[in-house]
């Protein structure tokens, strides 16, 4: 109780005082946000761009979207209880809006546009690869080596995992800001820490249903024929679904104790989960390294892009409250060590592992820390400098003396030349901020990138992608282009229709 | 113009050409440093016991330093030289315009860019000359060449005579014009017989050529192409360039073309648009400069990086046929040169500038390094040259590089220089 007390002290001094500071360092959206702790307690959903579980108190730092004051809100939909949402009316809204930078809503603009730029571009490659009569399209959507090569060793595919993450540098270090001004610095860390694990976790919980049930259920494997981290995973795959929906009971019983109980509960699994599958792939890597005399392995890994993120965030998280140039110092360190050790011998184990596994992990950190430099230099007259100097290093290894550029392994060469990409394309993005059409297509699509990112892995990539693969890949071109367009469509109602009403679902 | 708070008027060109004339220190330092290695590295090619230093000349793949694919550190030398031509180009032309109207300003230039390919052609015969001693049988051309020569060095020496106060009245002029036009019809000729030599080449018509093309007439074909946009704006430049580039990449990835417009030194005239292109992109760059250096350090970076970028799908640089990725990298990789010596140039703040002194006088220091180091290694044993031990070798490049610094130190100080 007298923690909370204590709290509402600071939130009230941050919102007198916080005008300034919330322009200087935050985007100034923050003043916005909730304030107490119940109103906090309503949420679990995430915004795609910051890969985060929000924490009991731990309202989420909105950087990227207007929200209204609880405070006055009179929530008269289920989704408003279940997800948070905008309440203000419009007069306060424009009043809010018109106190904020004009430079602010630039930023959220361009990340936003940027973001949805690259979940257009990944649900489109899932769809199209669903339907065989989209052969064409292969190159485009098709990973090294298979797909055109923009690189040696690096297809135009490859891009846009990178640029995610980018995406996701470029507001990580004002999340940390906001939630360390809000909570401390400890805390703020093990907030962060605690939502990058979970990540992993939903990742890894996503692998035991792909990998477990899914195959179980189309008759492919026997549960006898999974190997004992499946079967954990696979479980507790159920077990989140429990927690989830015990957790959505929660939210409709007027009971704060049970809400914030389930909604922990949730959370922390996820974390544990989280934690489970970083202890899984780091004795894969030690017995790979020195592998079992007697043969037997204990390590394995379900690794995909989920898990990826989270490491990254996680990798990242001891710089976040470093300057951007202690940052680029590291990212600089970083990529030097990972460079000698990926040619002198380390890639062939970092390939071996989806996206280069615990090794890759770095390298993909480093982008994130680069988006985060970015996001500080976003006005600054080395912007464009420090973007071309990385894509011309990058380059030219890769080119001019066959530097190993790979995504499987994600090679710093790699991350180097995808990080000067997607600064380019934002650093575009930037000069359009002042384009404000009524339909904004990308910034719309980029509004929920996370919810996007899931139900395109499930309902594209493991229903229609696993399930009706069969039929759908026979379908000729006509019915391809009617259901690929149908399921965009769907997907930018779906994203419209929640920005529109200021929901932004995160983890 | 524009009026102050005190009610002066202010002319923005002035301010245009004050800052750029603040930064012309740094163009000498760098136009000196291309000099310097045109000349000391050629020098120090004829010691291979120095080791390293006696391959940083060389062209070639085998001996050469290779520092991108296809493309040795000696390959760089010229696109930088043409890149400090272009980062004054457009304000040295101004000057003239400002002097004498733009129609004397144009054909100055044109003169001026014909006069460095008949220096040029110059220079090849005086070698044709020397190879002629070991048995090589001058031909009609090299005895034209030689006539125009002989007119030139009259006007060269009637230049000298010219300073002579008591004649100057008399021999100034028609030394000048007697000079400029001699080696500008040289030039002509130059190019008239270098498209002849890529006809041959390129129909296959038996063996002969003529071989008159080299470094300097590269440079002054560069010039022929880029004179005409030097008072455009740079997008214009930008874009001239860039269909130049285009257009040349075409021709140059058709059929056999690589393999013809490489057995003419640089590519011969039709190379020659590709080094025209490069100096047009230079005088892009060298624009952005003056209002933006940051820009224009990003462009240089950024060419660069597209050059290399495009070896993947263009093939690998090659100097000798001008190829595209050459033109992007070198006008990218002279770029960013430049910018160090220019983000160095706030740290310079002793009076001893050696490179200044050589950039300041390139025409002569050329024709001081291939006369008097040409004679000295024509006629020095070979055991003092290839089989030198690499002290005595040392000692020689150390003093090679000393009395030549002296004679651009003399040269700077008595503000003596040549003028094409």
């Amino acid at each position: 109780m007298k923690r909370i007390v204590k709290k509402e002290k600071v939130e009230e001094s941050k919102v007198t005082e916080g005008e300034v500071e919330v322009k200087n360092e935050t985007i100034s959206q923050e003043v916005a946000q909730p304030q107490t702790s119940e109103q906090e307690d309503n949420l679990v959903v995430a915004e795609g761009a910051e890969t985060a579980v929000a924490a009991k108190g731990d309202e989420v730092p909105v950087e990227q979207e207007v929200l209204a004051d609880e405070n006055n809100a009179k929530p008269n939909k289920w989704y408003t209880k279940l997800f948070k949402r905008a309440n203000k009316n419009d007069k306060e809204k424009k009043a809010t809006k018109e106190k904020q930078p004009q430079n602010t809503k630039e930023r959220i603009l361009s990340i936003d546009r940027f973001r949805g730029l690259c979940m257009f571009a990944m649900v489109c490659s899932f769809v199209f690869g669903i339907f065989s009569a989209f052969g064409f399209f292969a190159p485009v959507i098709d990973h090294a080596p298979d797909g055109f090569q923009v690189l040696p060793g690096v297809s135009f595919a490859d891009l846009f995992a990178a640029m995610f993450i980018f995406v996701i540098g470029l507001t990580m270090v004002k999340s940390f800001k906001s939630r360390e001004a809000k909570f401390g610095t400890r805390k703020a860390y093990f907030q962060l820490a605690t939502r990058f694990l979970a990540l992993i976790g939903v990742g890894i919980l996503f692998n035991g249903f792909e990998n477990g049930w899914a195959e179980l259920f189309i008759g492919e494997s026997t549960w006898a024929d999974f190997s004992i981290k499946i079967k954990i995973f696979g479980v507790m795959f159920w077990i989140a679904v429990a927690l989830l929906i015990v957790y959505v009971i929660s939210v409709f019983v007027k009971n704060p104790k049970f809400k914030k109980v389930s909604e922990m509960m949730l959370r922390y699994f996820l974390a544990i989960a989280g934690v489970m599958a970083l202890y899984f792939i780091l004795v894969s890597t030690g017995e790979k390294i020195t592998p079992p005399v007697d043969g037997e392995r204990f390590g394995g890994w379900e690794w995909d892009t989920l898990q990826n993120i989270g490491l990254a965030g996680l990798l990242a998280l001891p710089f976040v409250k470093f300057d951007k140039w202690g940052r680029l110092t590291m990212v600089g360190i970083i990529f030097t060590v990972m460079t000698v050790l990926m040619q002198n011998g380390l890639f062939p184990l970092a390939n071996s592992i989806l996206e280069g596994g615990i090794f890759g992990g770095f390298s993909w950190a480093c982008i994130l820390l680069l988006g985060s430099v970015f996001a500080d230099l976003k006005d600054h007259k080395l912007y464009w400098v420090l973007t071309s100097l990385l894509l011309l290093i990058s380059v030219v290894l890769i080119v001019g003396f066959d530097f190993i550029a790979a995504k499987r392994g994600c090679t710093p060469v790699y991350a180097m030349f995808c990080a000067s990409v997607s600064a380019m394309i934002w650093g575009g993005l930037n000069f359009l901020n002042n384009w404000k059409p009524k339909f904004d297509f990308f910034a719309v699509w980029g509004s929920n990138a996370i919810l996007t990112y899931i139900l395109t892995i499930f309902f594209v990539g493991m229903i229609l992608g696993g399930v009706f693969s069969s039929s759908l890949s026979s379908v000729n071109i006509g019915v391809a282009i009617v259901i690929a367009l149908v399921i965009l469509a769907l997907f930018t109602v779906m994203n419209w229709l929640l920005k529109r009403k200021n929901i932004y679902i995160r983890i | 113009m524009e009026q102050t708070e005190k009610g002066q008027v202010i002319n923005i060109n002035d301010i245009k050409s004050d800052a750029a004339s603040k930064r012309i220190k740094s163009i000498d330092r760098f136009r000196g440093f291309c000099v310097f290695c045109m000349l000391i590295f050629q020098f120090l090619k004829n010691f291979p016991s120095l080791g390293i230093l006696s391959r940083l000349a060389d062209h070639s793949l085998e001996n050469g330093i290779i520092i991108l694919p296809g493309m040795t550190l000696a390959d760089i030398i010229a696109p930088a030289f043409i890149f400090a031509i272009g980062l004054t180009f457009a304000l040295s032309f101004n000057k003239w315009q400002k002097r004498y109207g733009t129609k004397h300003a144009v054909i100055h230039y044109l003169e001026r860019a014909l006069a460095i390919i008949g220096l040029g052609t110059f220079l090849d015969l005086c070698n044709k000359v020397l190879e002629s001693f070991d048995g090589y049988t001058l031909n009609a051309f090299d005895w034209t060449i030689f006539a125009f020569s002989i007119i030139a060095l009259i006007g060269l020496v009637l230049r000298f005579l010219s300073a002579i106060p008591a004649l100057k009245k008399k021999l100034s002029v028609p030394a000048e014009q007697i000079f400029y036009i001699a080696l500008s019809c040289m030039g002509i000729m130059n190019i008239i017989i270098t498209t002849i030599d890529f006809i041959n080449i390129y129909n296959d018509f038996g063996a002969f050529r003529y071989d008159y093309w080299v470094t300097l007439q590269g440079i002054g074909f560069a010039i022929l192409v880029a004179l005409p946009l030097v008072k455009s704006k740079s997008w214009v430049k930008f874009l001239t360039a860039s269909l130049i580039t285009v257009a040349y990449t075409i021709f140059h990835q058709l059929g056999n073309n690589k393999e013809w417009l490489d057995v003419i030194v640089h590519g011969g005239v039709v190379g020659g648009f590709g080094w025209g292109a490069m100096l047009i992109f230079d005088m892009f760059i060298a624009d952005l400069y003056f209002k933006n250096k940051v820009g224009a350090f990003t462009s240089s970076m950024l060419f660069c990086a597209l050059g290399v970028f495009l070896i993947q799908w263009l093939g690998n640089i090659n100097m000798g046929s001008c190829s595209p990725t050459f033109i992007l990298v070198g006008v990218g990789l002279s770029g960013i040169i430049f910018f160090v010596f220019d983000f160095f140039d706030k740290y310079h703040k002793t009076k001893f500038d050696p490179l200044v002194w050589w950039g300041k006088n390139p025409i002569i220091m050329f024709l001081v390094e291939f006369f008097v180091i040409g004679v000295y290694t024509s006629f020095m044993p070979e055991s003092a040259l290839a089989g030198a031990s690499w002290y005595i070798a040392l000692i020689q490049g150390i003093i090679a590089i000393v009395v030549l610094t002296l004679i651009a130190y003399g040269l700077s100080k008595s503000k003596k220089s040549l003028s094409l």
